[in-house]
């Protein structure tokens, strides 16, 4: 959901080259017209502001204008060639989405959530985990949050306990999100690459390699973080702490996404 | 060897799961002193007994059938998604 006070960045990794935005890490090329080059030069600036300038430069209706930039900006953005600044406060954002989501619920679809890409370095395998684990902290802190305050329910029961259960939980859950994707960026040296992070989606994009290399790579993620899982529970099993032992079995969950379940267990299956 | 790499995904994501679930639940009864017997029909998955020098777990041959079953599963759904060209 887009609004006329946000406005659009184009990420690291995209560039316009003459009459196409080109995407160095997907190294592809899209042909873009006049008016999407006109959008794009004008990329840090609201879209309203954009929208009027577009209006009056080519003559259109205000109205007209503003739909023509939303819907650019849109795709722009559900394309991965551009990253959306809000500017409206969170609170407000909520609100009309789920004003939006009601009205489309008859539809049974829901709004299309903002994509944000973050590039990689992936200069050496290092960089590549630690800046895939910038990228993330946030989101795995608040899902490490959301999960531990869902366990801390039965608190008044057992004090103690309940509350190491829930940071168990939670750091398994929120830890397991960088895990995986650090397992897939370990492997990208080398390779262009951006993490993105879609609604509830968190993927890597890289460029195009080989089948085999491809396989890898999907396998990669999901072996990461089950992998440490599997690590944390035999520490566990051996100092005999059930409570670290959960904190382990949401990594170990990831090994799932060697199945072809997921995306990438249908990739490393060669599908 | 399409199938074959489905199997052995398939498998080494049952085992994974099933023992590090398996050692989980073990660790948590074997704390609250207890007993526990896990298996399905005659094929045992988990066994958890206390005796005088503490806890005992047991992990049953079930999940190593476990990992079997989940390798073969991810196989034949393997072939079926390629056979209709799904990926």
């Amino acid at each position: 959901m887009l609004s006329l006070e946000d406005s659009i960045v184009v990420p690291t990794g995209v560039r316009v080259d003459g009459h196409d935005v080109v995407d160095d890490v997907r190294a592809a090329r899209y042909p873009a017209n006049d008016s999407a080059l006109f959008v794009l030069r004008r990329a840090g600036r609201p879209l309203g502001d954009v929208a009027e300038e577009l209006g009056r430069c080519h003559r259109l209706e205000p109205g007209r204008a503003r739909a023509d930039v939303l819907v650019f900006a849109h795709a722009l953005n559900v394309g991965l060639l551009a990253n959306v600044v809000r500017r409206r406060p969170r609170h407000r954002r909520a609100i009309e989405w789920l004003v939006l989501a009601a009205r489309l619920a008859p539809a049974g679809t829901l709004p299309a959530p903002v994509a944000r890409r973050h590039p990689l370095d992936t200069r050496t395998s290092i960089r590549a985990v630690v800046s895939a684990a910038r990228g993330l902290v946030g989101r795995a802190f608040a899902l490490a949050a959301v999960v531990a305050v869902i366990a801390l329910q039965p608190l008044p029961a057992a004090p103690t306990r309940i509350a190491l259960v829930a940071i168990a939980l939670g750091a398994g859950v929120g830890g397991s999100i960088i895990l995986h994707e650090a397992g897939h960026a370990a492997l990208l040296a080398g390779v262009g690459a951006a993490l993105v992070l879609a609604g509830p989606r968190t993927y890597v994009l890289h460029a195009p390699v080989s089948q085999r290399r491809r396989r890898v790579l999907a396998a990669a993620g999901p072996a990461c973080a089950c992998g440490l899982g599997g690590v944390v529970i035999a520490v566990a099993w051996v100092l005999r702490l059930p409570e670290l032992a959960l904190a382990g079995c949401a990594p170990v969950g990831h090994a799932l996404g060697l199945t072809v379940a997921t995306g990438d267990g249908r990739t490393a299956c060669g599908l | 060897m399409r199938p074959l790499r489905a199997f052995a995904f398939g498998s080494i994501a049952g085992a994974v799961v099933g023992y590090a679930t398996a050692a989980t639940v073990g660790l948590a009864v074997a704390a609250a002193d207890a007993e526990l017997h896990v298996g399905i029909g005659p094929v045992m998955l988990l066994a958890v007994e206390t005796g005088p020098r503490g806890a005992a777990a047991t992990f049953g041959s079930g999940l190593v059938v476990l990992a079997f079953v989940v390798g073969l599963v991810n196989a034949a759904v393997a072939a079926v998604l390629a056979r209709r060209g799904i990926a």
